[in-house]
């Protein structure tokens, strides 16, 4: 009898155990709910999986009236370090400062700039002054006026020695902020800018109460006060962050239908790190809204019919970076037959389950300058045509299939990314791609300060890489000669695309922008420092009783229509 | 024995120091630092330039290690270089959740896993005893997630009675303070079982029967008592076990606990915060160790002439 009981006990552990390596496991890293690889935080580029970018205004339809009332729970995966617009960029910040403070500009979904607490603006012939007419009867939450006073403040404050405003880099074109009357802000620019304006889109660039901030000093970012929307009510370090209506808002952009107050009572950021705690947290009804980019989890929500998934895409790229300084990618020929021995479509079937679009241009498709008739540019994927320009480039095939590179060493590649899902995943999918055609790939995946670094330093061959970026100057960052060292990270340098990106810059009108981009990235595509990858995209997840919500651009939900259905 | 404390407490704050001190090295020789996270791509050169010298980065380390010594000695801790904030309240209310959420769960593991060691010593070779083997082999072989997720999939989503995420209330510490407890309530029931074991085998143990004692007083009084023992220097070492598990949990049930504020710090390259958090993790543990040391000498009057 013992010893029945002995046995049987044994096989209840062993299946236990089983069952124990069986169950779903989550990493407990606190990047894993971003699918961002080492991404770069940038003045509106910020982590993924809260900021996404929503291809098109989709129309929630209800079958009743609108309700006042109610609280909206919505999913953090990072705590903001604080909520002042002029402190360090985040992905957490880039949510809700919107909530908090209005800019002066707004940009709508299709990247076109509209009034919001500016009722119009002109800039001067020589591109060197920008004059804004401010709307007036604005007030702050603590009954300041929002005045031109307080937006010179605003920009003064980022622009400051020692700031750590993302907006200091985009207001270093400007020379001067005056305020002539209590409704006109006039910027001096020390060159044409074709920037400024969008920057001044950003969440960063919210208008702030000076009253609040002369009183609260360094702890403003605990006690912010703008003019937003909503206004902040209590903040539980680690837990939650809890905003409530402001009665008085009457100034909202011109894509809501409610410009007012909005309908909700509050609007609550719970912080839960893990994307599956996060489903989790949906599924028992303690958070209404959330972002998803794991496409495992998706699975799990759409039998779901409490909730509606909305698909989003970002402005952001996934891309193979070459050190193009170094042999053997000093070699157009060579940075060619890599591109043409890389199936993209395969990439996003494979490490993605087939999430996200491929691309052809360094320029994300999402972001304005995105010339489409460039396509027949692309080096198409063919392994054969790849073979052949190696071997063009002075490199010679073994019997084996492997190669010989022009100084007669064996040929192989190292491959420098980021830990964070699901870069190892589409690091593991190159390298097969071009295992196929005999070229050995070593994967370095480290986390994601090492591979900037070693990236930075160009102690690399091959990096997966990613932007996420709101205009079209981020080919000027990331590949102008001049930022060799600091953010050109594959060391181009071409002195014709460096013409056109900085007359790109300088450019006011919008059609003669896009045409020096389209020139820019046409070089690109020929060229090839890059091979673009795909541009991702995120899923977000509202419960079905939640009507119109209004999708903004980066990832912006505008909740002034927003109600929930009793 | 106040010698043997004081020369205890002096070793514990040599440990502290050293702590601090490799908490400090490493994150100085990680890659990356505070003005590359404040600026990410978009900073210009100058800013950078402005930045660190404004947060005493271009300073040599030394100075900078004593800088920071002097003032913690002070009991200041500084500022967050990421979020501007005073470390001290940062990671004040944040540490207090920590010890909440691994001291309840070390009672837990304490309360489960004494009286099954005790259930199932009692019942040695029986199927109880079986029973509890098999049991705490499975809490000893799933990870922390595991057990959180199997935790939440029954009580959250399918029974809700709990609530999955968030801190503040007993309710909501329930499911985080029992998946980090299971491990360690393992651990112990089994050192309790062993030890229960070995000293019922003791000729000791035969020789107050003898005397006439009952079992339940023989148990309670002799081999309860020795068993104990060698439970309680187990607890000391789980005692940081727990306190560093918590930050799993923590980040799982969104638990706003110090691990991971710590966690977050580490890879924002903020400095003041993690060897504040360092700090104050190596007092607690210190302290700790140090309070096992005492309930052990006066449990035990052989460790007391220890000298």
């Amino acid at each position: 009898m013992k010893k029945h009981m002995q046995t049987l006990l044994a096989l209840l552990v062993t299946l236990a155990l089983l069952l124990a390596a069986c169950a779903p496991a989550p990493t407990a890293a606190p990047q894993t709910s971003t699918s961002t690889p080492a991404m770069q935080s940038t003045v509106v580029g910020e982590e993924s999986v809260d900021t996404p970018e929503i291809s098109a205004v989709v129309p929630e339809t209800a079958d009743t009236a609108p309700q006042t009332g109610g609280s909206l729970a919505r999913a953090l995966t990072t705590e903001p370090p604080s909520l002042d617009p002029a402190g360090v960029a985040g992905s957490g910040q880039n949510v809700i400062l919107p909530y908090l403070f209005d800019t002066l500009v707004y940009s709508d979904i299709d990247n076109t700039i509209k009034p919001y607490l500016a009722q119009s603006w002109e800039f001067s012939d020589d591109g060197l002054t920008l004059a804004m007419k401010l709307r007036p009867g604005v007030t702050f939450h603590d009954g300041t006026p929002l005045d031109a006073e307080a937006v010179v403040f605003t920009f003064e404050r980022a622009r400051a020695e020692g700031s750590q405003s993302p907006m200091a880099s985009a207001l270093s074109v400007v020379d001067a902020i005056e305020a002539p009357s209590a409704d006109e802000v006039v910027f001096r620019l020390s060159q044409p800018s074709s920037t400024l304006l969008s920057s001044l889109t950003t969440a960063y660039a919210g208008i702030v109460s000076p009253t609040a901030v002369t009183a609260a000093g360094a702890d403003f970012g605990m006690n912010p006060v703008g003019s937003g929307p909503f206004q902040l009510e209590s903040w539980q370090p680690g837990q939650s962050i809890t905003l409530v209506r402001n009665e008085n808002y009457a100034w909202g952009p011109d894509v809501l239908q409610n410009p007012a107050a909005p309908r909700l009572d509050s609007l609550v950021f719970k912080i839960i790190p893990d994307a599956a705690m996060q489903l989790t947290a949906f599924q028992t009804g303690e958070i209404d809204v959330m972002y998803l980019n794991q496409m495992r989890l998706l699975a799990q929500i759409q039998q779901d019919p409490n909730a509606h998934v909305e698909e989003t895409t970002l402005k952001g790229l996934v891309y193979l970076g070459y050190n193009n300084a170094a042999a053997p990618f000093t070699d157009p020929l060579v940075r060619r037959a890599i591109a043409q021995a890389i199936d993209k479509e395969e990439v996003l079937a494979l490490a993605l389950g087939g999430v996200g679009e491929t691309a052809f241009s360094p320029l994300a498709s999402t972001i304005a300058g995105f010339d489409p008739s460039l396509k027949d540019l692309e080096p198409p994927y063919d392994p054969a045509q790849a073979q052949a320009l190696l071997e063009e480039a002075g490199f010679t095939r073994q019997d084996d299939g492997s190669w010989l590179d022009a100084e007669g060493q064996p040929f192989t590649l190292r491959l420098l990314t980021s830990t964070r899902p699901p870069n190892e995943n589409v690091a593991a999918v190159i390298q097969e791609q071009l295992a196929r055609i005999g070229i050995p790939v070593e994967i370095q995946a480290l986390d994601s300060n090492a591979a900037t670094e070693a990236a930075t330093a160009g102690e690399y061959q091959m990096m997966l890489w990613r932007y996420d970026w709101n205009d079209a100057d981020v080919l000027n960052t990331y590949l102008s000669s001049s930022r060799m060292g600091r953010t050109n990270r594959s060391f181009y340098s071409n002195p014709d695309l460096d013409e056109l990106l900085a007359q790109a810059a300088a450019e006011q009108d919008p059609a003669a922008r896009a045409e020096l981009y389209s020139q820019a990235q046409a070089i690109l595509i020929a060229d090839q420092p890059w091979v673009p990858l795909y541009t991702p995209k995120d899923y977000i997840i509202t419960r079905a009783t939640v009507h119109d919500i209004v999708y903004g651009v980066m990832g912006r939900l505008l909740l002034n229509d927003a109600w929930i259905e009793k | 024995m106040i010698g043997a404390v004081a020369r205890r407490v002096f070793s514990g704050l040599a440990a502290i120091v050293l702590a601090s001190l490799l908490a400090f090295v490493i994150l100085e020789a990680a890659p990356g630092d505070a003005v590359s996270t404040l600026l990410g791509d978009s900073g210009t050169g100058a800013q950078e330039m402005a930045l660190r010298q404004q947060l005493g980065l271009d300073r040599p380390l030394a100075l900078r290690y004593l800088d920071f010594f002097q003032h913690a000695l002070r009991g200041d801790l500084g500022r967050s270089v990421i979020s501007g904030r005073p470390v001290a309240a940062l990671i004040g209310q944040r540490f207090a959740n920590t010890l909440l959420l691994a001291g309840f769960a070390l009672l837990l593991a304490l309360a489960l896993g004494l009286s099954l060691g005790l259930w199932a010593a009692a019942r040695h070779n029986r199927p109880a005893d079986l029973l509890v083997l098999a049991g705490t082999a499975v809490c000893l072989s799933i990870p922390a997630f595991g057990a959180a997720i199997l935790l939440t999939q029954l009580f959250s989503v399918r029974l809700g009675w709990l609530p999955a995420v968030g801190g503040g209330s007993l309710r909501h510490l329930l499911l985080p303070g029992l998946s980090l407890a299971l491990p360690t309530a393992a651990v112990i029931a089994r050192m309790a079982r062993a030890a229960m074991l070995e000293a019922a085998r003791q000729p000791y143990a035969t020789a107050v029967r003898a005397k006439g004692l009952t079992m339940p007083q023989v148990w309670r009084k002799h081999i309860f008592r020795n068993a104990l023992l060698p439970v309680l220097a187990l607890v000391g070492v789980q005692t940081g076990h727990l306190l560093g598990g918590a930050f799993i949990v923590e980040t799982l049930f969104a638990w706003p606990g110090l691990g991971r504020l710590t966690v977050q710090a580490i890879f924002d390259n903020d400095t003041p915060v993690v060897l504040g958090s360092v700090l104050l993790s190596a007092v607690v543990f210190q302290l700790t160790s140090l309070l096992v040391d005492l309930c052990q000498s006066a449990l035990d009057p052989r460790l007391r002439v220890e000298e």
